[in-house]
């Protein structure tokens, strides 16, 4: 994309300002116009977090380190990971551009994952935040931490089989991409040029997508009506399926979505739990922050691999707990 | 360059106050870091890319294209402006908010039946909730009821059928959010926890007791101060309120309330 094109965007957006304005300002346009403000501007400080840690670990950390820090058995290596994703407080848009560090670093890509759809959901900002919108209700928080361990280590355990089995279907592309990447880089000069590199290049390859998921789940948001998830509210296990569909389309932070969750009364704690958990792992906005990340054809089999594992789970300990 | 602007527009919204619209509050200083940021590494990454592009152009001009460095470089070069295709979509947001920012979320999901939920229940227990798990509130004090939030009425209304709020004098602010109701209007207020895609609207019809048509004509997202006294909490868990007063009002920096955590 030359500079031009991006100046020439600009500039016509700035001579035909009061035009568009007059667009922008009709109600359902400008409620759309604000949620998917909100999604984008939410996410750029965890962005810019994940971004810098991801082009630290390629500046600073020895290629060879993390591979050998974690454990080179799957079965192990996939559990410690998940567990190992409770140490970052952020939301998922910081975890994205790290875990896919860690594949270029000589991480067994099903570890990162299982880092990578942990992380969010089981760290400690996110579980005080769900005690405090489920007060009195401490099952839901282990409910929660349950449910997301569960779900990542399945998900983890999942890809290394299909990894082992058919590269062409889940590792194959993807180490060949990053190998590319990996070439390139090496090439380049000192650690500030490769932090600096990797930085912005996981910060456009994933902020670019960002915009695309944020406009779909502001989108749905804006014209799905309520009445079609109330109709899901008596359903028994669709309920649960429903609240996973809606933690998708509503792509919220996982900070965030305990509080929404609580809200939805008329649903059964399994499909809240359901809610918690495929939030944090997979909504529009995460998928196509992945597919900036790992390429689309990774998110084409890892999304619907990650919201059935994680409905899964979350129905599993909703019943064992709930 | 697209990460410098972005940058620019980040630490633009968190000056300017602007990012109050979008996301809670306590993400001020957070946006400011990131688009410092953002503006560090745009630079950084502007000043390379000129500079390979002058490294390559005298290269060009010593003739000596088959050069292995040079072929390096235009790949460098070549590589970048080929990085550059999702990212460019950033422009997008950032043109937004430069041309036309949006003025925070309006009474749009108030009104109509959308997935946003949670569009109109509250926090505090509406929309079919038990009573056994309401929160119960200690008597307001006069400095509380002169900045009462929606979504403490809401919750109050709703603890023993609003015995604190009874016959107390309150002062509200918000929009409003539809068309007239038995000679008064519908005002509300988002509360968000992150961000505005996590908001929840706290509503309360408004009534004047005296002439049932006092209230100046108002239009819609048209903020107001309301001043009035609690009647009831409506069969749909809408609390009711007479006016003695509604002004009109330009909205706040915040628009949305905070719940207390």
């Amino acid at each position: 994309m030359p500079l031009w094109i991006v100046g020439a965007l600009l500039v016509s957006a700035l001579v035909a300002r009061d035009r568009l304005a007059g667009v922008l300002s009709t109600p359902v346009v400008a409620a759309w116009q604000t949620v998917f403000m909100a999604l984008v501007v939410q996410a750029v400080p965890f962005l810019v977090l994940g971004v810098v840690v991801s082009g630290a670990i390629a500046a600073v950390v020895p290629a060879t380190l993390l591979a050998r820090a974690v454990p080179s058995r799957v079965v192990l290596a996939v559990p410690v990971a998940a567990i190992a994703g409770a140490a970052l407080p952020a939301c998922e848009c910081a975890s994205v551009p790290i875990a896919r560090r860690l594949v270029d670093r000589g991480v067994t890509p099903a570890a990162a994952l299982a880092f990578l759809l942990a992380s969010p959901a089981i760290n400690p900002v996110v579980l005080v935040a769900t005690a405090v919108a489920f007060p009195g209700r401490p099952a839901m928080v282990l409910a929660r931490l349950a449910a997301g361990l569960l779900a990542s280590v399945v998900v983890g355990l999942v890809w290394a089989a299909l990894d082992g089995g058919n590269r062409a279907v889940a590792g194959g592309f993807l180490t060949r991409r990053l190998d590319q990447r990996r070439a390139l880089q090496e090439r380049g000069g000192g650690p500030w040029t490769t932090f600096t590199a990797t930085a912005e290049h996981d910060l456009l390859s994933a902020g670019g997508l960002l915009v695309v998921g944020a406009a779909a789940a502001a989108t749905l948001q804006t014209v799905v009506p309520r009445s079609v998830l109330a109709s899901f509210a008596g359903a028994g296990w669709g309920s649960v399926v429903a609240l996973g569909l809606l933690a998708v389309v509503l792509a919220l932070c996982s900070e965030a979505d305990a509080f929404v969750a609580a809200s939805l009364r008329m649903f059964s704690p399994t499909a809240q739990l359901a809610f918690l958990t495929v939030g944090p792992m997979i909504d529009l906005k995460l998928a196509a922050l992945q597919a900036g990340a790992f390429g689309r054809r990774f998110v084409a089999v890892f999304a619907p691999l990650t919201f059935v594992t994680a409905v899964a789970s979350a129905a599993i300990i909703g019943l064992v707990l709930l | 360059m697209v990460t410098l602007l972005l940058g620019i527009v980040t630490v633009r919204i968190a000056v300017q106050g602007t990012y109050q619209r979008f996301v809670r509050v306590g993400m001020g200083p957070w946006l400011m870091i990131a688009g410092v940021l953002l503006c560090g590494l745009g630079l950084v990454t502007v000043a390379r890319w000129y500079r390979s592009l002058s490294e390559l152009g005298r290269q060009r001009s010593d003739g000596d294209i088959h050069d292995h460095h040079a072929d390096d470089l235009r790949d460098g070069v070549h590589e970048h402006a080929h990085r550059l295709s999702p990212g460019w979509l950033l422009v997008v947001p950032v043109a937004m908010l430069l041309v036309s920012p949006p003025a925070g979320l309006n009474s749009y999901f108030v009104t109509r039946d959308s997935a946003m939920a949670l569009g109109a229940s509250s926090p505090t227990g509406a929309g079919g909730g038990t009573s056994q798990d309401l929160p119960t509130f200690p008597p307001l004090t006069t400095a509380e009821a002169a900045h009462l939030t929606l979504l403490e009425l809401t919750g109050r209304a709703l603890d023993r059928k609003g015995a604190t709020l009874a016959g107390r004098p309150l002062t509200l602010i918000g929009f409003v959010a539809g068309d007239r109701v038995d000679g008064g209007f519908m005002l509300a207020r988002y509360a968000i926890f992150c961000c505005a895609a996590d908001a929840l609207a706290s509503r309360v019809r408004v009534l004047n007791p005296a002439t049932g048509q006092a209230v100046p004509p108002l239009r819609r997202d048209q903020w107001v101060r309301v001043r009035g006294v609690f009647v009831t909490l409506d069969a749909d868990d809408v609390p009711r309120l007479t006016a003695t007063d509604v002004t009109p009002i330009d909205g706040p920096d915040n628009p949305y309330e905070q719940p207390t955590l």
